[in-house]
């Protein structure tokens, strides 16, 4: 039953975001026909990743708050390992919804190539783990501050979700933030993926983006293992 | 005169089981579970009454049934003169619940602030509540935490608040169910002198549910055991320890142990690397502490009466 | 019991879990400067957001720019006082209804729906998380290009309040099944995507008028942000969305005592 609720509000999410943005294209030159399969293939990314509301991230603060995570240190697993594949397991019913609506989004736009897919699969495999990182800084936020506001997460979702291309596609930016944002790590989560199935074939501008969201996966995954560690340390610390 | 009334008092539950996950989808399968199955007791005004029985036996279902919070299947029950399931203002008014491991305090607040509340929705007027504040809690040794916010207090702390916001209003019936768990020795030994000064000074009637024999020994004087939904017995302590199991618990104490075949004394009842305890009838008592003592270096002897818990112990076993 | 007992006993209620949590909250310093942060980057991105739709549009469902900033304001508004009176209570009812500590409040001669409803009123939430960022908001605005006259303000308080009411009774509806079921969580957040992503993102204007009047009634999630705002701008009728507001209100209310009654009938109380 509860599966079932959450599979309704993930797709009330994606409706609402169509039917907004149905008022936003409505008197004006803005195809919907391209929004929407935008915002389902998007939507179906985000999903897949993990990054919606950073299910994994913000799982640490209720274990945090019930005491839960106490019991996990004293575990030899790592715990964070262990929290994402909790997740993964208890969602089983997403990926079937994500790629339910990947697909759909996929039949509006049609001719996608073989590279584009092969593309779309790459750019998936550094999304999950940008989103990996995300969620692991999100976990350390919690165990420094304790705080079980859940404001935290949101705040930071919506930031994520601004700045990846999931709350608008970022070829709406005005150009310098434009330009900014595509450095950014956010948009490979996102908007990255999405817009890779309709590539037709390998330009410098693929190679480039690439290598940036390569560099920033290693690097994002780097410093919040490091900082996850140092995170565990200062909260065994203060006494579970 | 009879404050608690029961009769033939049923309650079943229907418990969702879950077989095939794809199935409980979209429909769920239950099983029907008797929790309490043809009760029926009184109880008068100002006794001390303990309610026993293994794990899931119906001892806190009967209790939330007295306390309004479930309604039975079937059955009556007739607490000071009131249907508890009615909810009636006045009788609430006249109980006080408190539940171990569950708090009625405002996490937020603390419990001066939240027995506040209390003054005014019991009618407490403001002198008497001050001073009986007062008075609790320096009884309880809370007094210095009333101010803390209620998130911020040990169990122990807080449960003793959660009995004096329990019984600020001076209820007639204090209902309480597994009071002491998880409390440290200090604690319990403070609340159950608690319980029983209240209980003698202000006529307060008490049931308590409980695991902890030490609990039901000092508080209660009359025992109501539920077993799988049914009472089994329903008697004082008293009459329990004279008519239940008298066999006696010696305990010899040794540095070594010359004799190798110890099952030929009698029944083991406990074996440790420095003692070794025996469970014998009285008639067999002295042959045992004899034979015993001439054939290894006993240091010393210990001669128990059986413990509650075993007497207990053997009512469960027999339905 | 008389009318001035009655009114005497809620307002100490009130009273206590309002004043003396603002109390208590001035004391976390640290959550307060999270909060307040957080809240206020919210805000920025935001406005950054409608910024961005306004560099391709001129108008989102006849909102410009401004009206839909001051749309987004009322969103933020709405979101926080609902956060500080209604939401948290409610996600406590739940817990409270699953580990069984509701018991401890069903057994005094407390007003229970009452209690639970207004357990605790984080007015200082309210403040560190709206204040901030409303006044970037209200620096932004071009208050002069916004159609607001003095009675439009006024209904739309009213109308404000009764949506408030709405939002409470319609993630009380959410928290019901918990009583015969056992968990409740999925629904809250479902109800919550409801709250964020309709009546918070989309204007009334942008949606037909079958879902206009369905998410002002049977899912009443626009009433204290898109009805609210629609009638600040004096683009609905003041008059009949005041009247509509009002019986909507009380219809709910109503319901909400209804069906308290009911589930306490069911309730079965978690084992100990």
């Amino acid at each position: 039953m509860d599966i079932v609720i959450f599979t309704i509000k993930r797709f009330v999410e994606v409706i609402f975001l169509i039917v907004f943005w149905g008022a936003v294209s409505n008197g004006s030159n803005l195809d919907l026909k391209t929004l929407t399969s935008y915002f389902l293939i998007s939507g179906g990314v985000a999903e897949l990743i993990m990054i919606n509301n950073l299910p994994v991230g913000d799982g640490i603060k209720g274990n945090v708050r019930t005491g839960q995570l106490s019991n996990d240190i004293i575990k030899p697993i790592s715990i964070f390992l262990a929290q994402y594949a909790a997740k993964l397991g208890s969602r089983v019913l997403i990926p079937v919804t994500s790629i339910i609506m990947i697909i759909v989004g996929i039949i509006l736009i049609g001719n996608i190539t073989l590279f584009g897919y092969l593309y779309f699969f790459i750019a998936l495999i550094i999304a999950m783990f940008l989103s990996y990182s995300f969620n692991l800084l999100l976990g350390c936020l919690y165990l420094i501050t304790t705080s079980t506001y859940s404001g935290i997460t949101s705040i930071i979702n919506q930031s994520i979700k601004f700045f990846s291309g999931a709350l608008v596609p970022i070829y709406f930016f005005p150009d310098g933030l434009r330009q900014i944002i595509e450095f950014l790590p956010f948009n490979f989560m996102i908007y990255a993926p999405t817009t890779a199935l309709l590539e037709k074939s390998l330009n410098n501008v693929i190679v480039k983006n690439v290598c940036i969201s390569l560099v920033w996966s290693l690097v994002l995954l780097v410093i919040s293992i490091y900082l996850w560690k140092k995170s565990l340390k200062k909260y065994e610390a203060y006494g579970i | 005169m009879n404050i608690i009334e029961i009769n033939n008092l049923n309650k079943q539950f229907k418990i969702t089981i879950r077989k095939n996950w794809i199935k409980s989808i979209f429909k769920s399968e239950y099983k029907i579970k008797k929790a309490v199955d043809n009760v029926s007791f009184t109880v008068k005004k100002g006794e001390s009454v303990a309610f026993l029985g293994p794990n899931g036996a119906g001892k806190t279902t009967t209790t939330k049934m007295m306390t309004g919070l479930i309604y039975p299947t079937s059955g009556e029950i007739s607490v000071l003169g009131f249907k508890p399931q009615d909810r009636n203002k006045e009788f609430l008014m006249k109980i006080g619940l408190v539940m171990g491991n569950k708090t009625g305090l405002n996490w937020d607040l603390t419990a001066r602030q939240t027995f506040s509340i209390y003054q005014k929705i019991y009618k407490i007027p403001i002198e008497k509540y001050k001073s009986r504040l007062d008075k609790l809690s320096k009884l309880l040794n809370v007094d210095e935490h009333l101010d803390t916010p209620v998130r911020k207090l040990s169990l122990g702390e807080r449960m003793k608040l959660e009995l004096i916001g329990a019984i600020l209003h001076d209820p007639e019936i204090l209902f309480l169910d597994e009071p002491t768990i998880g409390l440290d020795i200090i604690s319990k030994q403070n609340i159950r002198k608690f319980l029983r000064e209240i209980q003698k000074d202000h006529g307060i009637t008490l049931i308590l549910t409980s695991h902890d024999m030490d609990d039901i020994e000092l508080v209660c004087d009359r025992v109501l055991v539920i077993n799988n939904g049914q009472l089994v017995f329903d008697n004082t302590i008293d009459y329990l320890k004279s008519n239940y199991n008298k066999d006696k618990y010696v305990k010899f104490y040794f540095d070594s142990i010359q004799d190798l075949d110890l099952n030929s004394y009698g029944e083991i009842y406990e074996q440790k690397d420095a003692s070794i305890t025996y469970k014998v009838a009285p008639t067999s008592l002295p042959q045992l502490i004899s034979s015993f003592t001439s054939k290894n270096n006993v240091i010393d002897i210990d001669i128990n009466s059986t413990p509650l818990e075993e007497m207990i112990k053997e009512i469960y076993e027999k339905k | 019991m008389g009318f001035k007992d009655f009114i005497s006993e809620r307002w100490q209620i009130i009273k206590i879990n309002t004043v003396e949590t603002f109390m208590l909250q001035l004391s976390s310093i640290f959550e307060n400067w999270i909060v307040l942060i957080t809240s206020f980057f919210f805000v920025i991105i935001n406005i950054l957001f409608i910024n961005v739709l306004f560099t391709n549009v001129s108008t989102i469902a006849t909102y410009t720019k401004d009206q839909m900033i001051l749309f987004s304001l009322i969103g933020n508004l709405s979101f926080f006082i609902n956060i500080a009176w209604s939401a948290d209570n409610m996600a406590s009812l739940i817990y409270g209804v699953n580990k069984g500590d509701l018991d401890l409040i069903l057994s005094k001669p407390l007003p229970s729906l009452f209690y639970v409803t207004f357990r605790k009123i984080d007015i200082f939430l309210f403040v560190k998380g709206f204040v901030p960022g409303a006044i970037a908001y209200i620096v932004i605005i071009k208050w002069f290009s916004l159609n607001i006259t003095f009675e439009s303000c006024l209904a739309a308080i009213v109308i404000f309040i009764a949506g408030q009411i709405a939002l409470n009774f319609f993630q009380f509806l959410c928290v019901i099944p918990v009583f015969f079921r056992g968990s409740a969580e999925q629904l809250m957040s479902l109800s919550w995507a409801f709250e964020y992503n309709l009546g918070r993102m989309i204007p009334l204007e942008g949606l037909d008028k079958f879902f206009r009047i369905l998410f002002i009634t049977l899912i009443p999630v626009m009433i204290s942000t898109g009805l609210t705002t629609s009638v600040l701008l004096n683009k609905s009728d003041l008059l009949l969305s005041i009247l509509f507001s009002i019986v909507v209100s009380i219809v709910f209310i109503l319901i909400k005592i209804l069906l308290w009654k009911f589930a306490l009938k069911n309730y079965t109380s978690a084992s100990s």
